[in-house]
């Protein structure tokens, strides 16, 4: 029963990181690995809001919001200039993870760091305990996947999204700019990581190496539910959200072990489906 | 630093006078180019071989050490990823493998000869290649490189998992030195006459005998295996291994061998990667955290990268700036790469970010070209890597 219960609310948080991470890759085609760096952003810009003394909720506004400009920053000055070359994105974003890491080491140190103020902030204000942090993160998390899932499917930006998505060059001819709506998406995939970092940090620990985990479970997620599929995203989320809480409840050491899992479920699935569960089977 | 940058510049120009008679040149074109880096080749190690007999300054005979280990790092991950475009973000983990190995048959096996640890830690590192380069054979891109990557932060869990083995964060000390019987052997007394002429390790005291040591044994081994990956690099092999870069599905229908090729430079890389992380962990002496971390993989990837990858020469060269820069100049010059040592991956990833958005062909390729270019009186052309791979067209 625990990992069941468990399960189903980490699903919900890293299904927020990978739709981010799924909505970037589908729409700009840009695979960004600064990705986690967003997640990291979020819990440590609302860790230093708390220490500066402010509550939990503008903290945590402060985090997502950081995580937003970092992702509009990142879009218009590295990824932009060069933006089709898709090896040289990889690793721009991947130095720009890197850069992110060092500056955190910088001004915070390599040790790990507990959000104390924060998670004392949430007890106060919804009186709640550690367990139901993690539940409130996962109600959190579940909402506004439900949030993203409905705009995207219902509204007219959501469709501008999905046009762009579909066919780059079609939607430029319908009036659609490309290029603003890779901004905003990834300003959005980026705030939807922030939110997660914001919403795990008070039963995790902040370490400046905190973004690899987060990443590589993304991108297990994605390649897990086929690439463009944002249900195939949804459904893998869940999938290895249960796994993961599995393995962390029944192995001993699981929780230094759920990073293995990830990487086995990444490399099965290339080897055994390579298009995912819910992909359609296309040459890559 | 500007010997190999003229001598490469001479390879581009006579790979221009060869374009005149075509087709016919392009198996020559190759064994010219070769002939060209071979006299590079001889004539850099004799100058870095004599090198030690002028300069008595150990600090840099040490970085100069490093930085020979870091030229193995750059030119294995280029064999792979320069070559044929799959680009590994992950070579910390076959660096590490190689590293461990080494370090963890002193601790449990300390009878076990240095070469004997070596080769075993190659072997480790080369079957890890040949595990990962199997699923990863029909991988591009971006799925190669999370793949790598999430594999190289999977073995960093592993070290943590087997705490009690490999020490976690702390690493594992005390990895037997690379000095361990060189000195007394009958290779260590002859290299020092050789070499070290009127001087001889006896005036020493152990800690300058132990960076001579490793000096040459990293001087050796990095020229080995260079120059093995150049010949193979610029001989008909390279050949297919760009071939398979520029259209991999062209030269299947072409007879490519695609798999052999593609898993034999994944292999090979590996055990590359892997000797140079032993020999790396026998020179430091310590194995920790940072011969795993996403920070190397991302460092070769900046040395390659500001070098020019698909050239080996370029990387190599990349390793020298890079590493004497960093280890040698910076570290001392600058107090705050002391306190804050995370600084210095950092700013080389700032330096790669805007390296990549101003000039993406990497900062010696240009440079070679402009040079070319300047001596010829003529339009510039691709340089060297480039000539080869216009020609194969």
């Amino acid at each position: 029963m625990d990992v069941l219960v468990q399960g189903a609310l980490t699903s919900a948080t890293i299904a927020l990181v990978a739709l981010g991470f799924s909505l970037v890759y589908g729409v700009g085609g840009i695979v960004n690995l600064a990705h986690g760096s967003f997640f990291m952003i979020g819990a440590y810009s609302a860790y230093a809001a708390g220490q500066a003394g402010l509550p939990l909720f503008p903290a945590a506004v402060v985090g997502v919001l950081a995580a937003m400009l970092a992702g509009v920053l990142l879009e218009r000055l590295v990824i932009a200039p060069i933006r089709h070359q898709e090896v040289a994105v990889l690793i721009a974003t991947l130095s720009v993870a890197i850069l992110v890491e060092s500056g955190v080491r910088f001004f915070y140190g390599g040790l790990e760091r507990q959000l104390n103020g924060f998670v004392g902030g949430a007890v106060q204000i919804f009186g709640v305990n550690l367990q139901q942090t993690r539940l409130l993160a996962g109600i959190v998390a579940l909402v506004t996947i439900v949030i993203v899932l409905l705009v995207l499917t219902r509204s007219p930006a959501g469709r501008m999204v999905r046009a762009v998505a579909q066919d780059e060059e079609a939607s430029r001819l319908i009036g659609v700019r490309p290029e603003r709506v890779t901004l905003y998406v990834l300003a959005i995939g980026a705030g939807l990581a922030g939110l997660a970092g914001v919403l795990t940090a008070p039963y995790g620990v902040l370490t400046p190496t905190m973004w690899l985990l987060p990443l590589t479970q993304a991108f297990a997620i994605v390649i897990l539910g086929g690439l463009g599929s944002i249900q195939g995203t949804v459904l893998a989320a869940v999938i290895v959200g249960f796994l993961d809480r599995f393995i962390a409840f029944n192995v001993k050491d699981g929780d230094i072990k759920v990073g293995l899992v990830t990487v086995v479920v990444i490399l099965a699935t290339l080897v055994l489906r390579p298009q995912g569960l819910l992909g359609k089977p296309v040459l890559r | 630093m500007t010997t190999p940058q003229k001598t490469s510049d001479d390879a581009t120009a006579s790979s221009k006078d060869r374009d005149d008679d075509k087709p016919s040149a392009l198996k020559k074109l190759g064994s010219r180019l070769l002939k060209v880096n071979l006299i590079l080749l001889i004539l850099l190690p004799i100058a870095l071989l004599y090198f030690p007999r002028f300069v008595d300054n150990t600090t840099l005979l040490q970085a100069v050490a490093t930085a020979n280990i870091f030229v193995m790092f750059a030119a294995s991950w280029d064999i792979l990823s320069g070559y044929t475009g799959q680009v590994n973000f992950g070579h910390a983990a076959f660096i590490g493998t190689g590293a461990y190995t080494v370090a963890l048959l002193s601790k449990y096996q300390p009878d076990v000869g240095n070469l004997i640890a070596l080769l075993t830690g190659t072997s480790v590192a080369a079957l890890l290649g040949l595990a990962i380069g199997i699923p990863c054979l029909r991988l591009k891109g971006p799925y190669l490189a999370l793949a790598t990557l999430s594999v190289a932060g999977a073995l960093v869990q592993l070290t943590f998992i087997f705490k009690r083995q490999t020490g976690g964060e702390d690493g594992i000390p005390g990895v037997k030195s690379v000095a361990d019987g060189a000195v007394t052997g009958p290779l260590g007394r002859g290299l020092s006459r050789f070499v070290l002429g009127p001087l001889t390790f006896d005036g020493f005291n152990g800690f300058v005998q132990y960076i001579y040591i490793s000096y040459f044994v990293t001087l050796v081994v990095m020229v080995l295996m260079v120059g093995g990956l150049m010949k193979l690099g610029y001989g008909k092999r390279g050949l297919v291994l760009r071939s398979i870069q520029q259209d991999e599905a062209a030269a299947e229908a072409a007879g490519v061998p695609i798999v052999r090729y593609k898993l034999g430079a994944f292999v090979l890389s590996a055990a590359c990667a892997g000797l140079a992380g032993g020999l790396y962990a026998q020179v430091r002496g310590t194995v920790a955290l940072d011969l795993l971390v996403v920070d190397l993989s991302l460092l070769v990837i900046i040395i390659a990268a500001f070098g020019g990858a698909g050239s080996i020469i370029g990387p190599a060269i990349g390793a020298y700036f890079v590493i004497l820069l960093q280890n040698y100049y910076l570290e001392r010059t600058l107090s705050i790469y002391q306190t804050h040592p995370e600084l210095k991956i950092g700013s080389f990833a700032l330096l790669l970010i805007i390296v990549l958005i101003v000039q993406p062909r990497g900062v010696v390729p240009p440079l070679l070209q402009r040079l070319n270019s300047l001596g010829n009186k003529q339009p510039g052309r691709p340089a060297a890597a480039g000539a080869v791979m216009a020609d194969e067209k």
